[in-house]
């Protein structure tokens, strides 16, 4: 990996906390030098315009977060603070996430913030007379519920910032000074935006090939819903025909041990960096959200990405963009053609698919975890429009893949709604269990060690491709001469859990699969590139299936061969001149080969043997593939 | 067992002549899976049993057993109505479990065949998938009551009723459905299958247990780590669940974790207790194991030093070794740090232990930049 991008990130930490005009000064939360206890959530800037500060505490008051800022002139100042009240959407009462903002370590007016509004809004903290140029500013949390703050800022003209999503956008960029031409962050043979298992096995696979890659991500640490972040662990099978030396680069980064909702250790962060960080031709850009294209005629030129701490651009240049975004947000940016939701059985003439078309989906999962303690512990009493009782009442200690939100929601407009759900009804359900249930006394020593804020998502938008991928596809074994990566995994799809439906209908939090034992299948590569952008492919959970196919090719194993086929593919494009369609139409031959070889490096043993997934076992595939050799 | 037991030894051929009017030969054609268990040779033991509730006709559980005393199977002797809305069939058979308690098979008169509720026999494919279903240790029978039987043109349950692992299928493991339970079981022979299912999970099953806990001792044990798969495992179990064995075995348990099976190697290292890692001679025997083990067992063994408060620097470098000479593979790297790790924060001088710092540079300037990355930011994180 490039050592340049620490220091580009250095210089623009420090332009950030600087940006300041005569007489006023804007901070972006997430810019503060030292996070405290705070977290950075990055997961809905694309709605609400930025990421943001979060006092995710479990219920106890986490440490401030504080920065130091210059002022240009000292005086009195009116400040205000973005913020909301998060839990809005289910009560009226005052939120949950209450703090305070401090300077140079004191309390501003006392003013409690985080309690009001159903929408993101600044919020007017009172004056403050700034008698030095150099201050410190803070977030102080008051109860570890979840409060948050986007950005401050302070005025001596006492105007208000612009509440409206493009206005406001315009105004961040102008007070944080940002370049007017987006500083190019190299040259690249191919760019691949989602650092989750598919796009990590994308990056390592093209780069191993020779290509130059840039990998962008959007958090601290790769893995997307593998990740210590998230904790869902992978699933299906690697190595399997026609090609079973596909799922090797997924051996190489994937976790030993198995299970959703372990401890952080299970994930091997690490591993999965380090291996980045072994391949010379990656540029790996942490902490990079993309959030613009640039096309010309229809295909990709370039891709913006902004950090999530300093909020900071980028552009990425290359003939070649790999979506590994898992919403599909490159696709969707570039105008690339998409479903989202379920289709009708006319459609496809699946069998499992439903009478009518409808939006639903597979939802999110806010996992958990408790642990045991040596003495008694309290949790604050938590009633926040979800009321629980003695016979709707959760009692476990866990909450893995089955706590899972939204499926009615929009998975993309409404996700923070959706996680916040999540995490609510975590926190109702323990407050219930710890201070009212019957049996309290069995939770008296128990306390929340781990709730995930950065949710798993199964399910959003699907980029179309040549091909898309239908049920019966893989249930009749319809075998294509572009057959690529194996799914192996059962055509699993969730609903609501009826338990769940009927104590809190519409406002479900728990779910179901209903699973379809399926003889592994290896998918036609032309699921992996958009029909109507020329130099996008994609991998992941976002690939061009139908929703009930995604049932099936949506765990991790499976999404990171995807990636290894991506990988190869841009290899062949690059290498010929040509575009993911060329590489189908005149190139399959090359494609195959590569399939054929793979791309392991370490010759690490299999012994992947965690969750593979119920089987109908392999079934002949009838397939003329050439007998390469590894040269 | 808190019932009394008889044990008679007896010999073979002259048990089954008794009262069950079946004698060894002839009479049984029909044993699933195709063993002949009555005409094993050996040593039978009759177990009686006092004060059983369970309704079945016989009280014996009779016991053949090798020349060295350990058990070849248990059996049991089953007659007993089986009745739906007052229409009542009589099975007949005989049940089967292993030497340490596992279902075996079944055993009957091709003369008097299982029958279903239309009265027709049991068909081949019927006793094949009968002994699948009797084999399933976590079977959807389980967790069902006699009246949840009711599959067809019946009321469903009430949803809240149903345990919820037994409502629908989850990531990866198949539970039950009330409508798959028709699939599962044998048409039109659902109360055979439950009830033989729970004959073989239950009073006796738990009566064969305590016979074979009364004999644990080292002399059982060491006869039983000799035996076959399943009692060296029964073994083992035993010995994870009494430690003051483990000393006495150790020798002989360390080479299982070096197995070629994964059962018996899983086994195994469930056995070693914190204890026995907490000596720095120990560790390194332990370590050396890696040499012939699984792959997968590799990591459990450093799982497992993962845990241990104190590791010897020996231990340390012979990890370090085992890395560098391809005993471990590159995917193991990070979590020999983990170890490590753990001993830095009692034991800072770690890294300046030569043999270990001079270890760690090279790897540090390995020809694999992954190995060299991960050991660079690892010698920085711990500065």
């Amino acid at each position: 990996m490039r050592k340049f991008i620490a220091i580009v990130l250095t210089a623009l930490i420090i332009h950030s906390v600087n940006a300041k005009s005569l007489t006023s000064l804007f901070i972006e939360a997430e810019s503060f030098q030292n996070k405290g206890g705070w977290v950075v959530d990055q997961q809905f800037m694309d709605l609400m315009g930025s990421s943001y500060l979060m006092a995710h505490g479990l219920g106890t008051p986490v440490s401030d977060a504080t920065t130091t800022v210059n002022f240009a002139k000292t005086g009195e100042y009116t400040v205000f603070v973005r913020t909301y009240n998060w839990t809005s959407p289910w009560t009226t009462k005052e939120g949950p996430g209450r703090f305070q903002l401090t300077v140079n370590g004191r309390a501003l007016n006392n003013k409690i913030l985080g309690t009001k509004s159903n929408t993101w809004e600044w919020q007017e903290v009172g004056k403050v007379k700034i008698n030095s140029k150099t201050v410190t500013i803070g977030l102080r949390d008051l109860t570890g519920f979840n409060g948050r703050c986007d950005a401050i800022y302070f005025t001596m003209d006492n105007v208000l910032p612009p509440n409206e999503p493009e206005a406001l956008t315009a105004f961040r960029k102008e007070k944080l000074g940002l370049p007017e031409v987006v500083p190019n962050a190299g040259k690249f043979d191919f760019v691949v935006v989602g650092g989750g298992v598919a796009g990590t096995a994308a990056a390592l696979t093209a780069a191993r090939q020779g290509l130059k890659v840039a990998l962008i991500q959007d958090r601290p640490v790769l893995g997307g819903n593998n990740s210590s972040e998230v904790r869902v662990h992978l699933g299906g099978r690697i190595n399997l025909d026609p090609y079973p030396k596909l799922g090797d680069v997924v051996n190489e980064i994937a976790p030993l041990r198995g299970g959703n909702a372990q401890p952080g250790d299970y994930y091997e962060d690490e591993k999965k960096l380090e291996m980045v960080n072994a391949e010379n031709n990656i540029s790996l850009f942490l902490n990079f959200r993309a959030f613009k294209v640039e096309k010309e005629g229809t295909t990709i030129r370039t891709v913006f990405a902004k950090h999530i701490e300093t909020a900071e651009e980028l552009s990425f240049s290359a003939p070649l963009f790999a979506d590994c975004t898992g919403d599909g947000t490159i696709g969707y940016l570039a105008g690339a053609d998409f479903a989202m939701g379920r289709e009708s059985k006319a459609e496809f003439n699946e069998a499992t698919a439903p009478e009518e078309a409808d939006k639903m989906t597979m939802g999110s999962s806010v996992q958990w975890y408790s642990k045991e303690g040596d003495k008694s512990s309290d949790f604050p009493e938590f009633n926040y429009g979800i009321d629980f009782n003695e016979t709707n009442a959760q009692k476990v200690t866990m909450g893995e893949w089955t706590w899972e939100t939204g499926m009615n929601f929009d998975q993309i407009s409404d996700f923070e709604r959706v996680r916040d759900y999540g995490m609510l009804v975590v926190y109702s359900n323990w407050s219930y269990l710890k201070n009212k249930s019957s049996f309290k006394e069995e939770y008296k020593n128990k306390y929340l060690d781990w709730v995930a804020y950065i949710a798993g998502k199964r399910e959003s938008r699907r980029l179309i491709g040549d091909m898309v991928l239908t049920e019966q596809d893989i249930t009749d074994f319809v075998i294509y001469p572009d057959a690529s990566a194996p799914t192996s995994w059962t055509i699993d799809l969730h609903y609501p859990d009826p338990k769940n439906t009927k104590h809190f209908p519409g406002a479900e939090f728990k779910s179901i699969a209903v699973h379809k034992t399926i003889h592994p299948y290896p998918i036609p590569y032309r699921c992996f590139y958009s029909r109507n952008v020329d130099n996008l492919f994609m991998a992941g959970r976002n690939i061009s299936v139908t929703h009930v196919a995604l049932g099936t090719v949506r765990v991790m194993r499976t999404t990171g061969m995807m990636g290894e086929v991506v990988g190869m593919a841009a290899t062949v494009a690059a290498k010929n001149k040509t575009n993911p369609r060329g590489v189908y139409q005149k190139h399959l031959d090359k494609l195959q080969r590569l399939m054929t070889v793979g791309a392991g490096k370490y010759n690490i043993e299999n012994i992947q043997n965690y969750n593979l997934g119920g089987t109908l076992g392999p079934k002949k595939i009838n397939l003329q593939i050439p007998p390469y050799d590894k040269d | 067992m808190t019932k009394t037991k008889l044990a008679i030894l007896i010999f073979f051929s002259s048990l089954f002549s008794g009262g069950y009017n079946y004698s060894p030969g002839d009479s049984f054609k029909t044993a699933f899976p195709s063993e002949d268990f009555l005409n094993m040779k050996g040593i039978a033991v009759s177990h009686v049993i006092k004060n059983s509730s369970d309704s079945l006709s016989d009280n014996k559980i009779v016991e053949l057993q090798d020349e060295n005393g350990l058990t070849i199977w248990f059996g049991r002797y089953f007659y007993k109505d089986i009745c739906i809305t007052g229409i009542c069939r009589m099975v007949k058979l005989w049940i089967f479990w292993d030497g340490v308690g596992n279902y075996l098979g079944i055993q009957l008169d091709e003369k008097e065949p299982l029958t279903k509720s239309d009265h027709t026999p049991f068909e081949p494919q019927d006793y094949i998938r009968l002994d699948e279903i009797l084999g399933d240790t976590v079977s959807i029978l389980k967790e069902l009551q006699y009246e949840d039987l009711v599959i067809e043109d019946g009321p469903q349950p009430n949803i809240d009723d149903i345990p919820e692992k037994d409502l629908f299928e989850v990531d990866g493991y198949s539970s039950a459905t009330l409508p798959s339970l028709k699939e599962y079981v044998i048409k039109d022979a659902v109360f055979t299958c439950y009830t033989l299912w729970h004959t073989v999970y239950g009073e006796t099953k738990v009566d064969i247990d305590d016979i074979l806990k009364g004999r644990i001792d080292s002399n059982y044990l060491n006869k039983l780590l000799n035996g076959s798969e399943n009692q060296k495992l029964f073994a083992l179990e035993m010995i994870r669940q009494n430690s003051s064995f483990f000393f006495e075995f150790n020798s002989q348990l360390l080479p299982l974790i070096a197995s070629q099976n994964k059962n018996i190697s899983e086994k195994a290292l469930s056995v070693v207790t914190p204890q026995y890692l907490s000596n720095s001679e120990n560790q390194l025997r332990f370590i050396e194991l890696m040499d012939h083990s699984l792959p997968e067992t590799k990591y459990e063994i450093i799982y497992k030093l993962q845990l241990i408060d104190n590791i010897s620097t020996d231990a340390i470098i012979l990890l370090i070794d085992k890395y560098a000479t391809g005993k471990i593979s590159a995917g193991g790297l990070n979590q020999i740090f983990k170890i490590i790790s753990k001993q830095i924060v009692t034991n800072k001088n770690i890294l300046n232990n030569n043999e270990i710092e001079s270890r760690l540079v090279q790897l540090s300037k390995h020809s694999d930049p992954y190995t060299a990355n991960l050991t660079k930011n690892f010698l920085k994180s711990t500065r």
